[in-house]
């Protein structure tokens, strides 16, 4: 990816690490939306996850893919959904390496994740994430309407 | 504390303001101190913000008006107007 030859470091140093793992092809495709609206981001890597894989042989390729995405400041993991197999997958690797995972990724709190306070520490950033997830949630007519916001 | 400086412009792309316009008005604001807010039938958003921004419902052919108030206040209305005036580049 970004690494430095001579250096070791990553081109995206002083900024988190994003990995977005999901179920089928939700990743990629979120990952492609997101650079439609924000532009090139090349902090932020989709993996699918085969189910046809071994579970030890998906884990090395998360632990892979988190060392890929890794920079001085960690990587947050974004998953689609808590208990499902890239989440236990990630969350089986949390204790190991310098990440902090955000099970039930919606677009905002992927755009969001790009434009976070990079003086946060990764489990503050983790929690500004699940906050904005659950506060970009509408029920259209309740906007329109204006019984919120 | 600069002046106010307030302009109404027109949207003039397909999709108005949508994820991608608004991120780009967005991030034109970031590049300024002062502090910017735009309305839309008395609907008042955060110009630094693309979520506050997605909720004016905003579409083509509407009127937005934005309001600068800071130092760069000037600056900052001349570059936001032109980013949506221009229709973010799009058609």
């Amino acid at each position: 990816m970004g690494t430095d030859k001579k250096t070791g470091k990553q081109e995206w140093d002083g900024q988190t690490g994003i990995l977005l793992i999901a179920h089928g092809n939700l990743a990629d495709g979120m990952l492609v939306v997101l650079e439609f609206i924000t532009g090139p981001q090349p902090r932020c890597k989709a993996l699918a996850l085969d189910h046809a894989l071994e579970v030890e042989k998906a884990r090395n390729i998360v632990a892979v893919a988190i060392d890929d995405m890794m920079s001085d400041k960690g990587v947050l993991v974004l998953t689609d959904l808590f208990g499902g197999a890239p989440s236990n997958i990630a969350m089986s690797i949390l204790d190991e390496k310098y990440i902090e995972i955000v099970a039930g990724v919606n677009l905002p709190i992927l755009i969001h994740a790009t434009g976070l306070d990079e003086s946060l520490s990764l489990k503050e950033k983790a929690e500004k994430l699940r906050e904005y997830g659950q506060d970009n949630i509408f029920v259209a007519s309740e906007v329109l309407s204006g019984d919120k916001k | 504390m600069g002046g106010e400086y307030k302009k109404c412009v027109t949207l003039i792309n397909k999709w108005g303001l949508h994820a991608k316009t608004a991120f780009a008005f967005a991030k034109e604001a970031m590049k300024y101190e002062s502090v910017i807010t735009v309305e839309k039938d008395k609907k008042r958003a955060d110009g630094k913000r693309m979520d506050d921004l997605l909720m004016l419902c905003a579409g083509c052919g509407d009127t937005l008006v934005i309001t600068a108030v800071g130092e760069d206040g000037e600056k900052a209305l001349s570059g936001l107007a032109t980013v949506v005036s221009s229709g973010f580049g799009e058609e």
